[in-house]
């Protein structure tokens, strides 16, 4: 008798705790519904200030005119660099994915194939595209999939001056074998000093921006065939001659030492005052200044032709968004001149990406996104870009630990290119 | 008859609610794993069947090679050394310290063990910067300082010490009350037979504690091959492939890869694997019991 009233009360609470959870569901479900009068829609931002909060107040604040013209509550969360592909993956899969959200170049080929992405052409009046610098850019795959939001962030060559005044140096190198002599007096004249800052030791893909595509460019090199379905390494010699530069700045010259090996973040190093040389973004500019660091910078240094790295990461609408008029209208919101000239004063200085802009970004850049932009180069939307990405900054990293060879280094990215695509 | 049958319903109906949870939540999974193994599939549109595609790519993936080696070395050296060291101190605290300080000394060497896997890897990877508390130790003795997280070799070195750091306090405790459930007798004996405390340890407790050591090797086997978060905060399998390991291949083949089929293909690889090893432990005790 006992034992049934015991697993009489177990199966009750076991049961009712179902009941409970499916209740409350249900009751909040009622409470919102009897005070939800505004549409409900989602942002999803990286962040670029120097913390979460900042970006969050910012957005919150800039955009609180639009919701309240459009009736709408609008969440922003503010996604963090790590882990960002796979909070986009489960949130588009779970359904909970963003009605607009920011992209990299990276993602958009898996993303446009499995149709995540909406086509934004028919929600832009031509007047409209006009506007954009960069409309065009966004177009790929048969579709606008991309409306371009950071456009630029070049990396350059940041230099100390004070550090290469102190080695007697007057010019500063243009081509790979002038920067390689002028490492090598700077190494010689001014004991202390790190000739060259480069973050081998960062685990994300990110450090092929600053590490090697722009020697690959500068070699004269093509990433992806123009369909990005398959990696193009070997087409030329300029994958190699970028892998062996590299090489060669740690392992016949010791420019690059052990300790860049070590290193995660390359413009920490620069701002510490004891680094010639570091290839950072153009956003660093202004943490320069502030860490009181004279520096100037250099474009591109020069092998077969110049190449900059330059961002070109994009706004996205959800396809599965329930609110796509809205989505559109907010998107264009964000990318207005006003909301973007505070964005670029308030936050991060990028440059302008619209006609009804002012130039914005730091005074010293405008020169070159104005006169080199055939220099320019964005990352290609191609098949398994991460992946592939990934493997050869791995392939990289064993290249300057001195596991392998830039030969290996090379091969070994398009054996596995070959596996994914 | 009656009685054993209405036991039998009462029993099982105790049971009911875990075992319909633990086949929701692991024994379904494990079955639409195996299927989705066969299959293309990117988690937005439908899986498409592709055999045993998946299973071929295994062999040719220099991902597989270089993670299924680096999780044998992690799991070869990280289970011996924390059991071993788990094992010396409870065996000290046993013995020399049944008092509120050894109470405390468990409580803090169980510390690491609550604390989350992802802020142990954040922590550690500060004190190892080229900078950071390690070096600044050494270089107060005069000692180089190491590229701990930029060099293959101690990557991995470094990984390894901050999972034992943070292991060692749950396998101290399991230890620990195996070491107490030893009869008083048998050390007792040990001494007037002029026994030193070496002896004791080897001749008494090691051997009475054979099966706690084969539940400690078995648990640390299967954590060692589950590794993740330690080495995605740490190193993200960097150096090169230095630190890639099983489970964070089949997470970047999942969610950055866009492959969930080719992530549930080297998951049940996985499975095989620890499948055999635990088989091979089993045996092995039951070996030495024989």
């Amino acid at each position: 008798m006992n034992k049934k009233i015991v697993l009489t009360v177990l199966l009750t609470a076991f049961l009712a705790s179902f009941a409970f959870a499916s209740g409350s569901k249900e009751s909040s479900d009622t409470s919102s519904k009897s005070t939800a009068k505004k549409t409900e829609m989602l942002l999803w931002l990286p962040p670029f200030a120097s913390g979460d909060t900042m970006d969050e107040q910012f957005w919150s604040e800039t955009l609180e005119p639009w919701e309240a013209e459009n009736n709408v509550d609008l969440s922003i969360e503010i996604t963090p660099w790590g882990g960002y592909e796979e909070k986009y993956l489960t949130g588009f899969a779970s359904g909970d994915g963003p009605d607009v959200g920011y992209m990299y170049m990276q993602m958009f080929y898996d993303y446009i194939q499995m149709g995540a992405l909406e086509d934004l052409d028919k929600y832009f009046s031509q007047e409209e595209r006009d506007n954009y610098y960069y409309y065009e850019s966004g177009r790929m795959m048969g579709g606008e999939y991309a409306l371009p939001f950071v456009v630029g962030n070049a990396r350059v060559m940041f230099v100390n001056q004070d550090i290469l005044d102190q080695a007697g140096i007057t010019e500063l190198p243009q081509t790979w074998d002038e920067f390689i002599e002028t490492a090598l007096t700077i190494k010689e004249k001014v004991p202390g000093a790190i000739p060259f800052a480069q973050s081998w030791a960062d685990p994300s893909i990110g450090i092929l921006d600053d590490n090697f595509y722009p020697y690959f460019w500068q070699a004269g090199g093509k990433i992806y065939n123009d369909e990005g379905t398959q990696l193009t390494l070997e087409d030329n010699d300029a994958a190699l001659t970028a892998a062996t530069f590299l090489h060669d700045l740690r392992f016949k010259y010791d420019i690059v030492d052990e300790s860049q090996l070590g290193l995660t973040n390359a413009s920490d190093a620069f701002k510490a005052g004891n680094v010639a040389f570091a290839n950072l973004p153009a956003n660093k500019a202004k943490t320069m200044d502030e860490a009181g660091i004279n520096w100037t910078f250099i474009p591109s240094l020069k092998e077969k032709t110049e190449g900059i790295w330059v961002a070109s990461d994009a706004l996205i609408m959800n396809s599965a968004s329930e609110n796509k008029e809205l989505a559109a209208s907010l998107m264009k919101y964000i990318t207005s001149g006003p909301v973007m000239t505070a964005f670029h004063n308030d936050v991060s200085q990028f440059s302008p990406i619209s006609k009804d802009e002012e130039y914005n970004d730091y005074p010293a850049f405008k020169d070159m996104y104005s006169n080199k932009t055939e220099f320019f180069h964005t990352l290609p939307v191609a098949k398994a870009s991460s992946s592939i990405s990934d493997n050869l900054s791995k392939n990289l990293q064993l290249m300057m630990m001195g596991e392998i060879s830039p030969e290996e280094a090379i091969s070994r990215t398009m054996d596995y290119s070959k596996n994914v695509l | 008859m009656k009685k054993k049958k209405s036991d039998m319903i009462m029993g099982y109906s105790y049971i009911l609610p875990s075992l319909i949870l633990i086949c929701i939540f692991a024994i379904i999974p494990i079955f639409m794993n195996i299927y989705y193994s066969f299959t293309q599939y990117n988690i937005l549109t439908p899986p498409q069947w592709i055999g045993l595609d998946n299973y071929k790519r295994l062999f040719s993936d220099p991902y597989i090679s270089s993670s299924l080696k680096n999780t044998i070395i992690f799991t070869l050296v990280t289970v011996p050394v924390q059991s071993i060291i788990s094992l010396v101190i409870a065996a000290v605290l046993a013995a020399q310290f049944k008092n509120k300080l050894g109470e405390a000394i468990r409580s803090a060497l169980f510390i690491p063990v609550i604390a989350s896997a992802v802020l142990v890897g954040t922590i550690f990877s500060l004190f190892l910067e080229p900078s950071g508390l390690f070096n600044s130790a050494l270089n107060a003795l005069h000692i180089d300082s190491v590229n701990w997280l930029g060099n293959g070799k101690t990557a991995m070195f470094s990984v390894i010490m901050a999972t034992i750091w943070k292991n060692v306090g749950y396998f101290l405790v399991i230890f620990y009350a195996g070491i107490l459930d030893i009869p008083t007798s048998f050390y007792e004996a040990a001494e007037v037979d002029g026994a030193s405390a070496l002896q004791k340890f080897v001749h008494i407790t090691v051997p009475s504690l054979s099966h706690v050591i084969y539940l400690v090797i078995t648990l640390g086997t299967i954590w060692s091959f589950q590794v993740f978060d330690m080495v995605y905060t740490m190193t993200n399998g960097g150096p090169g492939m230095s630190t890639v390991t099983l489970v964070l291949t089949i997470y970047n083949s999942a969610f950055k890869g866009f492959s969930m089929g080719y992530a549930a293909a080297i998951a049940l690889l996985m499975f095989a694997l620890v499948l055999i090893v635990q088989r091979l432990e089993a045996k092995l005790f039951d070996k030495e019991e024989k």
